[in-house]
């Protein structure tokens, strides 16, 4: 691995002239600054984690540690993860670079969270792409703006933050599978002989790597790939579109053979395939698993508190706890709430407003694409699960969806602003600061400084008792830690970098209203 | 912290090579070339596991207190 440092460094030099032009770009220096703002309030909500906890959210964490210490001492391959997860069950690819990463840093439980969420951060590079690709689409929309609406949005949305910060593989999917949507539009495989071959090649590589960070990429590769077929069948001259098409699969084939090729022929068929919870979940009849599926998209639709369902999960004696788990059961599983409080009706009218500069044709072709998404993301979970399974596939639809309202700003009416904003206020407030409050014992520890954090742990749901016990057993310590008693400077860190990016904000918003009022 | 500066260069100099004269916005590239370090680490890391080559477990510039 060590050897990859002074490459990457060669790799830069050699080329240098053309790093240079690129850093001179504005539009990639904002870019590179909004990155490095996600990242930093990200690392500082991760810095006052404790003991991970909310609604039933445990295993994945630790199962991908084990899966980093897999590849760096090499056991036996059928050992099981978490004591009953085999190795395929997860694609290799996030755990394999974050194997690499701490053979540079230290192989430390501090390091691997500080890898993953720097990681996951990264999600934001290609929705910033997205966003910035819709603010041009739209008439008088403002590039600058939209990223900067996009950072805080970014900044504000529960589910981007949890994600980040619970030390697991679905933004590094993400970002694979956004960077692969932007790729695929940069392409235009719907022009014939008038498509990008390169941006083609490089869709078809991200898709297979988002398929081998995370599975949940899996809807979004069959939407994708069935829309590159249709658009190049609806085309007339195909020779370029055929040579770009068979390219792109090549080189997408070629990546996913690195892993598949192997778990064949060390698991065979059944336990390269069929060792996922998509396949150990189902159902033993498709009838009953039909149902499963039609119960799931009911239950990720309508938000737990507008129906009655077993709340056992969340209860607790802590009151905190309690509120902070009724939220997250909504911002991380509800497919309405998951883009926000008030967000999702935002982005409907934001969806909207993009859906009429389209031509006719392209209009049914989007609206039935996300739906596919969404059941496809949602039908990938053969398990019943009464509260919702948005958190399984659906981080890539939010992100685009955000990305969408950044870049239709300037459509939406005054009042739609207005709502998002009160809405992005709360989220902040219950889904971010409340849920890292008791997840680094604040609160507790502010009214009864005395006690230990074990006290504590006991009066979160069982949940949340089961990672502090896991944490505790293992003897791990998390960056939180580090900030035991200096909680105050990373939540400080997080507010003045909010502060600045609101700032930014005002400033680009101004610019965008001046430059619309030119004649 | 020093050490994860180390890896900063190789979620871009990886992939740089490939995408730096392709004719696109700088952005664009940008987001190829994190992409494409990305796999190139993968690809690297998976060929030293599956070729069962030599893993060294801690860099010479970490300071691990609990080294693999």
């Amino acid at each position: 691995m060590f050897a990859l440092v002074p490459l990457a460094i060669a790799g830069l030099i050699a080329w240098r002239r053309e790093f240079a032009a690129t850093l001179t770009d504005p539009l990639v220096r904002s870019v590179l600054v909004a990155q490095a703002a996600v990242l930093v309030w990200n690392l500082s909500w991760l810095a006052v984690v404790r003991s991970y906890s909310g609604g039933g959210w445990t295993g994945d964490w630790y199962g991908h540690w084990q899966r980093c210490q897999f590849f760096l001492k090499r056991p036996d391959v059928n050992v099981l993860f978490n004591g009953f997860d085999p190795l395929p069950s997860r694609p290799p690819l996030v755990n394999v670079v974050v194997a690499d990463w701490l053979t540079i840093v230290g192989n430390e439980f501090a390091n691997y969270q500080l890898a993953m969420t720097a990681w996951s951060s990264l999600a934001f590079l290609p929705t910033a792409l997205l966003a910035i690709r819709g603010a041009r689409f739209m008439r008088g929309g403002s590039p600058a703006r939209a990223l900067a609406l996009l950072t805080i949005f970014f900044m504000l949305s529960p589910m981007a933050v949890q994600n980040a910060t619970f030390a697991w593989t679905k933004l590094p999917a993400a970002m694979f599978t956004l960077a692969s949507l932007e790729f695929f539009l940069a392409a235009r495989p719907w022009a014939g002989d008038g498509m990008r071959p390169v941006p083609a090649i490089l869709c078809g590589v991200c898709l297979a790597a988002a398929l081998l960070a995370h599975y949940s990429a899996a809807p979004y590769a069959i939407v994708l790939t069935g829309a590159w077929l249709a658009g190049g069948l609806w085309t007339g001259r195909r020779t370029r579109w055929l040579g770009a098409t068979a390219a792109a699969a090549a080189a997408g084939l070629l990546l996913l053979t690195t892993w598949f090729g192997w778990a064949l022929a060390v698991y065979g068929p059944g336990g390269t395939f069929l060792s996922n919870t998509t396949a150990t979940d189902r159902a033993p009849t498709l009838a009953l698993h039909a149902a499963a599926v039609a119960g799931n998209v009911l239950d990720t639709v309508v938000p737990h508190f507008l129906r009655s369902l077993d709340r056992s999960l969340i209860r607790q004696p802590s009151p905190w706890g309690f509120v902070r788990d009724w939220w997250f059961m909504g911002y991380q599983v509800n497919l309405l709430m998951i883009f926000g409080s008030t967000a999702w009706l935002v982005v409907l009218v934001a969806g909207r407003h993009s859906l009429r500069r389209l031509p006719a044709g392209h209009v049914a072709s989007w609206l039935a694409a996300v739906g596919l998404l969404i059941l496809l993301g949602i039908g990938s979970h053969s398990g019943r699960d009464h509260w919702g399974v948005a958190h399984i596939c659906l981080q890539p639809l939010v992100l685009a969806g955000l990305a969408c309202v950044a870049g239709c700003w300037g459509a939406l009416a005054i009042s739609f602003r207005r709502l998002l904003i009160v809405g992005a206020v709360l989220d902040c407030v219950v889904g971010i600061m409340l849920h890292y409050a008791v997840q680094g014992f604040v609160i507790d520890r502010w009214l009864e400084p005395d006690r230990p954090i074990a006290a504590f742990a006991r009066t979160y749901n069982l949940t949340a008792f089961d990672n502090f016990i896991v944490k505790r057993g293992a003897d791990w310590r998390f960056v939180g830690d580090t900030f035991a008693e200096r909680q105050g400077i990373p939540v400080a860190v997080a507010l003045v970098i909010l502060a600045v990016s609101l700032w930014v904000i005002r400033r680009q918003s101004e610019a965008a209203n001046i430059r619309s009022m030119k004649p | 912290m020093m050490s994860f500066a180390l890896v900063a260069p190789t979620l871009l100099g990886l992939g740089w090579p490939l995408v730096a004269r392709w004719r696109a916005e700088p952005a664009q590239r940008l987001l190829a070339a994190v992409c494409l370090s990305l796999i190139a680490q993968y690809l690297f890391g998976w060929l030293v596991y599956t070729l069962d080559m030599p893993v060294r477990r801690c860099s010479p510039w970490c300071r691990s207190r609990s080294p693999a």
